[in-house]
This record gives structure tokens, C-alpha cells and sequence, in this order.
């Protein structure tokens, strides 16, 4: 794969304040290619065939997006990757393609630092995103609303592609809920979108980060997040994959300093030839560090869900608490699921757990609800709807966890009689 | 349904799991508006002949028929028999976790209610209905919105299954040993749950290993199984034999 057959518009003009950085991803990008199945990280997601299409990017597409949802928060807009409502953004929140010609000190500290240059989507977003999000929030800041990041994608003519970047420096004991949604549609032409974002958590800091992809059904994203958790620090994610041709994910947690945890979870409801493919890694990099990893997938039609959960515990992270769970429910027989559990622990004095299941529908539960008078249709789709509602039980935002609840309820078509209590 | 006809009547049911036999014709009548009880040992096959009244999937019927309020039960889905009004408590009641029991209690019942014909009740109606249930049973509202027996004690599993027969409100209810793991302020509950449930248009099948249940609910007729067979039936009194003597003596009949 060569990088002249995908069809990239020069974004310098209007990002020139990364030149250099680009100017290397460029170099790096050309040497790698988009990755094929050969590499091992992309062993399930081989991305060479987005090559096939003519890629527009920022097509000019006019007026908001038909069945827009309702905002959750403080809400930033992104059409194509054109910022339509830029919200409330203040100098805490600055839009990427903005400020891209003269960035901050910060973003230029913060951007190209924490991803890894060996991962070619890496350089394949760095090369070209133009539009996106700079957040930093000063020490001891906790706004209580959440911030919505909603990028929503619509092809014309031509298939779209989108290009975004987020950058999140998170100060000494701030908090900040995040919500990172991309939305395109479930017809007509193609779609992509990439992103890449590198968060960096001060010492107390607190980020949840609710992360939404609903691509459509010939839409692809493609993102990798990158999150440096400092002293007694945490970072909670919550994935949410469904409706997506493609959703590609790979993230990535260090646990950099003592005291810092993390809970990664994640639901992938996928139908038809749908793949969701989450590449998870934690690494334990210090003394007295916590990470739990929750997914779980709900698999119909001819879909493919993928999990690759990684623990790293390096040498002085002595006192590691590690679990991770993952559990397929195959709705169909022709469904896969892929998980790979990867554990390398290199000190002695650590916990880690992990535990991994797939299978059909339980009879016995199935008999229970049949013998209460529920048919088997509708007891399926109970079913399913619990074991997928569980990875937001967590979630103590009580508007968040209905928000979510309620899409994985339709998604999973649950019986009404689940639906009226949301 | 005439009056006089049985509500369940079993003849020469034979059946079991993977080529092996586990009842081995069993006879058992019900009039509506009995109570009768199985009582038996361990391996008598009990359950097995609870589950298969109840429709679950995996058993092998061999031969024999069961009739159920008219029906030819054997040959209806599960949640058809439920919605004809056959109910089954059974001894280890099911966790599904993530699904509130809110869900199924007010799903079955409105099935139910559908089939007969009735109105289904809306969300107001459902609370105030389960809320009255809930109370007779000693239980907290916050029951409702709790997994499915997902985390619930031994105890509070038996009593979600009463809670559901109280719902249902059932043509025949049967209990496959909902007295074991119940302390005795549990099981006093749990009967005068059960002992609610007495009509004439309603018949209750007690399964149960001891006779201690009895006591608080009396049966009309006592029948007990050993091997696949039903070798006694008889009043209330059997109950009190088995208990003094144990199910030896019948086992040598029965030989």
C-alpha cells in the first residue's frame, strides 16, 4: 500500500504550527502503509482496502445532519470534520483547527508525545487532522457539566473522511466527564473517521470518557486514545460500539505514577457484517497501581467482535492490582468472537486476574422467562439487553447510564416492558 | 373446562434424559380446586416431572399423555402453558443478571393477562398491584428493581417465585420444593402466600421432600413417588407415616 493511492488534501495551510510533526509522521507513514494483517496489532482489521476509495476530505456538506441527538452536556459539532457549533468553548476548550497555526505551549508539549509512532494510523491522523479538540483544564477545575465532542459524518457525492485530534491535559485534582460521540449515517455512501487523542492526567485528576462510535452501516473509525494517569490519578472509560461497518480502537493506559488507577469498559453490539475490534492495553508503571478491564460483546448476524486485553506489570510496579473480564454473547451462529487475554508481569508482589467466556444464550435462563409467560423472542432480547446493560452499571452519572441504557435498548430491540423503566 | 374435569391429569408418563428412563408411567389426577403433594427420596424423579410439565427443553417423553385444563400440555411451548395458567416455582429459581424482575413479572403478567383476554396493566397499575403482593410477602419495593434472583438469598428466591404464583394467579400452581433452604418465619410466609392461592377454580401441586411443609399447607391428597412411580397415594395422614417411618417401606413395596 502505498500512501499516493489514498487520496489526502494537503492540510498545511491551515495546521502550520505542526509542520515538523507532520512532516515526520509523513516520512514514517510512507515507510509503513496503511497496516495490513501482517501486523500483528491489526491481525483482525486489515485496513489496506480503505485505499479502494476516493476519499474526500471536509466535504462541504450544508446544514446540521438530520435526527440529531439530544446534546449531553456542553456540546462541541463537528460536520465532515468542519466545526459547526463550537458550544460554549472557552479557554479551557479550544477547537484544534482554530488555534492549529499558532498553537499553545501546552498543545505543542502535549501533541505527538504519548502516541506511538510505530502504529501507522498514528502518522496516517497525525499527517492530516485538521480539526478537533485542545482541552486543559487548570488544577482544582471540576465543571459539572459534561463535554460533548459529537462528530457526525455525512458523504455526499463522494465518501468522506475526517481527520480529528484531542488533546486533554488535565490538571492537579481537576475532573472532567467527556463524552467523545461519532455518529454517521445508515445509507448511502462511505465513511471514515480517525482519531487519535493523547490525555494526560495530573496528579489527582479524574477523567471519564465516555467514547460512543454509531458509524453507520458502511462507516469506518478508526482511533487510537492514549492516557498517561499520574499519582493517585484515575481514568474511566466507557466504550460504546454499535452499528458500525468498521470500528477499529486501540487504547492504551499508563499507570505512570503511585496511586494511579484505571477501569476501562466496554459494550460492542454489532449485526450484519459489523466488526468492532477493541485493542486494550494497561501498563503498571509504578508501585501501588489499579486497572480493571469490563468488555463484553453481543454478536448477531455474520458479525465479528474482537477484544485484545493486555496487562503489562513492569518490574517496580510492585503491588499491581490488575483484573480483566471480557464475555461474548453469540446471538448467531455464523457471529465471532476473538479474544485474546496477553498478561506479562515482571514483578513479584502483584494481583491480576482474568477471565474470559463466550456462549449462546443461556437455556435455562431462556426456559425461566418462557415458563412466565414471555415468548422466546422476547426473552432473547431481555436477555441480551441485561448482559449488555451491565458495562454501564457503573456509571454513577445517573443521566449518563440512562442516556446509554436507553440506546443499548433500542439497539437490541429490548421488549417494551424493559424499555418503560428508562 | 367442565367443572368436574380434572385440571391435570397424567397417564402412563414415561420419560427421561439421554436413553435414560426416569418415570416410569406415572398416573396423577387433579381436580380443580385441590391441593395434592408429591412426596419422595432423593432421585424419585420429582423435579424431572416438574420440569417436563413445565416445558423445559432436553427431556425425552417415551410415552403417555397430560391433559392440563383441556389442553394436551405436552404439546404446547413453554410460555403457552404458562399463559394457559400452568405455573411452576421451581427449587432453584434462575439468575439472569441485568434483567430487573420488574421486567419479567410485568412482561409474564401481561402476557398473561392478554391471553385471557384482559386488559394489560400499565405502569401505575403493575406497582400498585405488585406493591399489595409484595407486602403480603414480607418484601422491600426495592425487590422489584433488583436482577432477576440475581444476588437474592435462598430465601428470597422462594419468595420472588410466590411473588410471581400471586401475580399469575395461576389455574395450577405447582411448587417443586419450595420450602427447602426457608427458615421457619420464611416458610410460614411463603404458605400463607400459597394458602392465598386456594380456590375452587385453582389447583396446587406441592413437591417436597419433608413433611414439614404440610403442616402449614394442607394437602387433599398425598401421592408418593419412589423410582419413576407414583406406589402410594392416601390423605394427609401418609405425610405423617412417611415422616415416622421413612420411604424404606415403600421402596420394598414398590421392588
Amino acid at each position: 500500500m502505498k500512501l499516493a493511492t489514498v487520496s489526502v488534501e494537503s492540510p498545511e495551510a491551515t495546521v502550520g504550527g505542526f509542520s515538523e510533526l507532520r512532516c515526520r509522521a509523513r516520512v514514517r507513514f510512507r515507510e509503513q502503509g496503511l497496516p495490513s494483517r501482517r501486523v500483528e496489532a491489526y491481525k483482525y482489521s486489515d485496513l489496506t482496502s480503505l485505499a479502494k476509495e476516493e476519499w474526500v476530505v471536509g466535504s462541504a456538506a450544508s446544514g446540521l445532519p438530520p435526527g440529531l441527538p439530544e446534546p449531553w452536556g456542553r456540546r462541541l459539532l463537528w460536520l465532515n470534520g468542519r466545526l459547526l457549533d463550537p458550544g460554549e468553548s472557552g479557554d479551557e476548550i479550544r477547537e484544534i483547527g482554530a488555534i492549529a497555526a499558532h498553537p499553545p505551549s501546552g498543545l505543542k508539549a502535549l501533541i505527538g508525545q504519548l502516541t506511538d509512532s510505530d502504529d501507522p494510523l498514528v502518522n496516517f491522523n497525525t499527517m492530516q487532522f485538521d480539526h478537533g479538540a485542545w482541552i486543559d483544564l487548570p488544577a482544582g477545575v471540576r465543571p459539572e457539566r459534561p463535554l460533548e465532542l459529537l462528530f457526525t459524518h455525512a458523504p455526499g457525492e463522494r465518501p468522506v473522511a475526517a481527520h480529528a485530534r484531542l488533546a486533554l491535559h488535565l490538571g492537579a485534582n481537576s475532573r472532567l466527564v467527556l463524552i467523545e460521540r461519532h455518529i454517521g449515517p445508515d445509507q448511502g455512501l462511505a465513511c471514515l473517521a480517525t482519531l487519535v487523542a493523547e490525555i494526560d492526567l495530573e496528579p489527582g485528576a479524574e477523567l471519564i470518557h465516555l467514547r460512543l462510535i454509531q458509524m453507520g452501516t458502511q462507516g469506518r473509525m478508526l482511533g487510537r486514545t492514549e492516557t498517561r494517569v499520574g499519582a493517585g490519578a484515575g481514568y474511566r472509560a466507557f466504550n460504546y460500539d454499535a452499528g458500525t461497518r468498521l470500528a477499529r480502537h486501540t487504547l492504551r493506559v499508563r499507570l505512570a505514577a503511585p496511586g494511579a488507577g484505571t477501569s476501562l469498559a466496554g459494550i460492542q453490539i454489532l449485526q450484519d457484517r459489523e466488526q468492532a475490534d477493541n485493542d486494550v492495553s494497561v501498563i503498571h508503571d509504578a508501585t501501588s497501581t489499579r486497572s480493571r478491564q469490563y468488555f463484553r460483546s453481543v454478536l448477531a448476524g455474520h458479525s465479528r467482535g474482537i477484544y485484545s486485553g493486555r496487562i503489562k506489570v513492569e518490574p517496580k510496579a510492585q503491588k499491581a492490582d490488575s483484573s480483566q473480564e471480557s464475555a461474548s454473547l453469540l446471538l448467531s451462529r455464523q457471529a465471532e468472537a476473538d479474544t485474546r487475554p496477553q498478561l506479562e508481569i515482571y514483578a513479584d508482589d502483584v494481583s491480576c486476574n482474568h477471565g474470559a467466556s463466550t456462549g449462546a444464550i443461556d437455556p435455562d435462563s431462556l426456559f425461566y422467562l418462557q415458563s412466565r409467560g414471555i415468548d422466546a423472542a422476547n426473552a432473547r432480547r431481555m436477555i441480551a439487553y441485561g448482559f449488555a446493560a451491565r458495562v454501564f452499571a457503573p456509571l454513577e452519572i445517573s443521566v449518563l447510564k440512562d442516556a446509554v441504557t436507553r440506546l443499548i435498548a433500542d439497539r437490541l430491540q429490548a421488549p417494551e416492558e424493559v424499555r418503560e423503566w428508562l | 373446562m367442565r367443572k368436574q374435569d380434572n385440571m391435570l391429569s397424567i397417564k402412563n408418563l414415561q420419560a427421561g434424559v439421554e436413553n435414560k428412563t426416569i418415570l416410569h408411567g406415572i398416573d396423577l389426577e387433579i381436580p380443580a380446586g385441590e391441593v395434592h403433594a408429591i412426596m419422595g427420596p432423593n432421585g424419585s424423579g420429582k423435579s424431572t416431572l416438574a420440569y417436563i410439565l413445565a416445558g423445559r427443553p432436553g427431556y425425552e417423553i417415551i410415552s403417555g399423555k397430560v391433559r392440563f385444563a383441556g389442553y394436551d400440555l405436552l404439546a404446547m411451548a413453554p410460555e403457552e402453558r404458562a399463559r394457559e395458567g400452568f405455573f411452576l416455582a421451581l427449587q432453584y429459581p434462575v439468575e439472569i443478571p441485568g434483567v430487573n424482575n420488574v421486567y419479567l413479572l410485568k412482561a409474564g403478567l401481561n402476557a398473561i393477562r392478554k391471553h385471557r383476554g384482559e386488559p394489560e396493566l400499565d405502569a401505575y397499575e403493575f406497582l400498585k398491584l405488585a406493591r399489595e403482593k409484595l407486602a403480603r410477602l414480607e418484601l422491600d419495593d426495592s425487590f422489584l428493581n433488583r436482577g432477576v434472583n440475581e444476588g437474592f438469598s435462598g430465601g428470597e428466591k422462594k419468595r420472588n417465585e410466590i411473588l410471581q404464583a400471586l401475580l399469575f394467579e395461576p389455574r395450577l400452581a405447582l411448587l417443586d420444593e419450595t420450602d427447602s433452604g426457608l427458615d421457619i418465619d420464611a416458610l410460614k410466609i411463603v404458605a400463607d402466600g400459597v394458602n392465598s392461592l386456594r380456590g375452587p377454580g385453582r389447583s396446587i401441586l406441592l413437591i417436597t421432600h419433608y413433611q414439614r411443609l404440610l403442616d402449614y399447607i394442607q394437602p387433599d391428597i398425598v401421592h408418593v413417588l419412589v423410582n419413576g412411580r407414583i406406589v402410594k397415594s392416601g390423605d394427609a395422614s401418609l405425610a405423617q407415616d412417611l415422616e415416622a417411618r421413612g420411604y424404606d417401606w415403600l421402596r420394598e413395596a414398590a421392588a
